[in-house]
This record gives C-alpha cells, structure tokens and sequence, in this order.
C-alpha cells in the first residue's frame, strides 16, 4: 500500500510547516537589540580576574556572544513578551574593574532584580543612576569592593523588597538617615547594611 | 522603627549603631535573621523580644555596653524555639543566677551555635547543654561558671 497523492502532499506540506515553524524560532531573538548592545559594552567594561570573586566563580560574562539571544545569556533573564531584561545575576562573575556612572548597565531600565555581589569593582563609588531603575524589587552589591556613600537616589527604590550593600570596603550611609531609607523603602523584607557606617 | 512588620531578615552588623534597642521590636512578628552584632548598642534586651518566636538567628554579640536582664533571658530561651544559631558574646548576663543559668537546657532543640563568651556567668553550666541534639558550635570562654566535661558515651 503506497500514499495515495492526496495524503503526500498533505504530509509534505506538514514538514514544510513545521520546517518553517522551526526556522522561524531558531533565527528568532526574544532579546531587544539595545539591550543586548547594552550587555555587551558592560562585559567589555570588565575583565575576569579569578581574584575578583572569592566565596564562588562564575565568568557568567564568557557565555555573552554577539548575535545570539541575549535572554539565553548566563545570569539574564528577560520579559520574554517585550524583549526587556529584567533580571541580572552576577554573583561571583569574576568581574574585576570600575563601574562608571556612564556605564550601559545604567540603560537597562527593566531591571526589576540586579544581583552584583562577590564581585570586584575596584572601589567604584555607588552611582546616583542606581536610583534610575525604579522598578528594582531586589538589589545586592554585597561584598563587591564598593566605597564611599550610599547615593541618596538609593530611597527611590520604592518597590524594594530585598537590599544587601553589605560587607564593601568603606561605605557610609550619610548623609541618608536609616529612618529615611526605611521610610521610603516601605516594601523591603530583607535588609543587609552590615559594615556600613551609620 | 519605620520598617515593615513584614520584615523577615534585619542584618545591620558592624555599622556603628548606638543608643538603647527599640521597645517596640515584638511587632517584626516574621523576622527570621536578626543581627546587630559589633555595634555600641547600650541598655537591656527589651522583654518583648521574647515575642520574636519565628527567629532562626539572633546574633547581638560585641556590643560591650548591653546586657540582658535574668527575665528576658528566661524568656528568649524559653520561647524561641526555632533558633538555629544564638550569638550573644560580651552581652553582660552577670545578674543572670543559677536557676536562669539552669534553663539554657530548653533552648531550642533544633539550636546548631551558641556563643555566651565573654557573657559574666558565674555559677555552674548545665551539664546537659551537652545534650542540644543538633549543637555543633559551642562557646562559653571567658566566663566564671564552671562547665563539668564529660564525655557522653555514642
């Protein structure tokens, strides 16, 4: 018993769906150009030093690749509906060098969980522009070799719900107060200033 | 204090902090990490600590000028029956008498570390501290209570 010329063309035509179904995906990218133009330029801004992480290494950065789907990349995690990054974990990355008030991290307005600690950033002061991502629920930059103050912009992270700046290498609250911090962080449920002066 | 009673985790160790621990602390009825360690915390460890019974960690050690009073330590042994691990080093227990002392045996079974160094216990440790299923740090240097060793048969 053959396929009679009906029942192969309509299975032809399956495949020819599904291979296009299949190309489509795979030359698809979920991550906006931007953001991934974004990514990039702050992986460059770095190097991976293995001195720079020191309770876990990760070079999360290493797997970033031009041309390929930034919202597969290690440690990002996007809004797969507009291509937005909206999460990145950095934790232990190796990342060794001075974060800029001018850097492109500063463009991924999305973010709503930003994870940098056990890092070294080489005792960048905490950029005001941290206060620019209004839609943060988690932020840590413990143990990643900041100093100086704390930004007052820090207070207008009102959808906090977890912040850890602990354990950097000189870091002042003031002129911010702890009672002004809690009063606008209203959300938070997780609370770290360890060694930060108060 | 102005923070959430939602609050789950308060960690503001080494941060210069002076001044008396807030009465009102009872109402963080969700906290499960609380350390204020290496401050200049002064005064006593307010009584309605006794009501922050989800904590797994409380950690005060190395504010030199605090004490906890005999009731308060009753109470925070005796109520705090999720704690994991108790740091208290250099907080002045020396009004704390034997029978207080005698109560440590109903800290929280599932308790992993304890440290009192340094505390100005006199008297005698219980020798069943020993018997905390779960202990596997254990500090009590520098204080005048003896500790009778013994070692339990496995």
């Amino acid at each position: 018993m053959g396929f009679s010329p009906l029942s192969l063309s309509q299975s032809l035509s399956f495949f020819l769906f599904l291979f296009h179904f299949h190309s489509t995906i795979s030359s698809s990218h979920f991550c906006a150009l931007d953001q991934s133009l974004s990514l990039l330029q702050f992986k460059e801004s770095f190097s991976i030093n293995s001195s720079a992480s020191w309770n876990c290494q990760h070079p999360k950065t290493e797997s970033w690749k031009e041309g390929t789907d930034c919202c597969l990349w290690d440690g990002v995690s996007c809004d797969l509906k507009t291509g937005h990054v909206t999460g990145l974990d950095l934790a232990c990355s190796m990342l060794y060098g001075t974060l800029h008030s001018n850097s492109t991290l500063f463009s991924l307005h999305h973010l709503q969980k930003l994870d940098l600690s056990d890092n070294d950033f080489n005792s960048s002061h905490i950029s005001s522009r941290f206060g620019q991502f209004s839609n943060l629920t988690l932020l840590n930059l413990n143990y990643s070799v900041f100093t100086g103050q704390v930004p007052s912009e820090i207070t207008h992270l009102s959808k906090l719900v977890s912040l850890d700046i602990s354990e950097n290498e000189y870091l002042s609250l003031e002129p911010i107060s702890f009672d002004n911090l809690v009063r606008n962080l209203t959300k938070l449920r997780e609370l770290d200033l360890s060694w930060v002066h108060m | 204090m102005n923070l959430s009673s939602s609050l789950s985790s308060l960690k503001l160790n080494y941060c210069g902090l002076q001044g008396k621990l807030p009465s009102s602390m009872g109402k963080f009825k969700h906290l499960r990490y609380l350390d204020l360690g290496g401050n200049n915390i002064t005064g006593s460890i307010p009584y309605d600590f006794e009501q922050l019974t989800e904590l797994v960690s409380l950690g005060l050690a190395s504010n030199n000028y605090l004490s906890l009073e005999p009731i308060s330590f009753h109470k925070i042994v005796q109520n705090l029956t999720k704690l994991r691990d108790l740091a208290l080093s250099s907080v002045n227990m020396s009004l704390v008498s034997q029978d207080f002392l005698n109560s440590l045996t109903n800290l929280s079974s599932s308790l992993s570390s304890l440290s009192l160094g340094g505390c100005g216990l006199q008297g005698k440790f219980p020798g069943n501290i020993y018997l905390l299923p779960n202990l596997e740090s254990l500090d009590l240097s520098y204080n005048e209570a003896s500790l009778a060793l013994f070692l339990r048969p496995i």
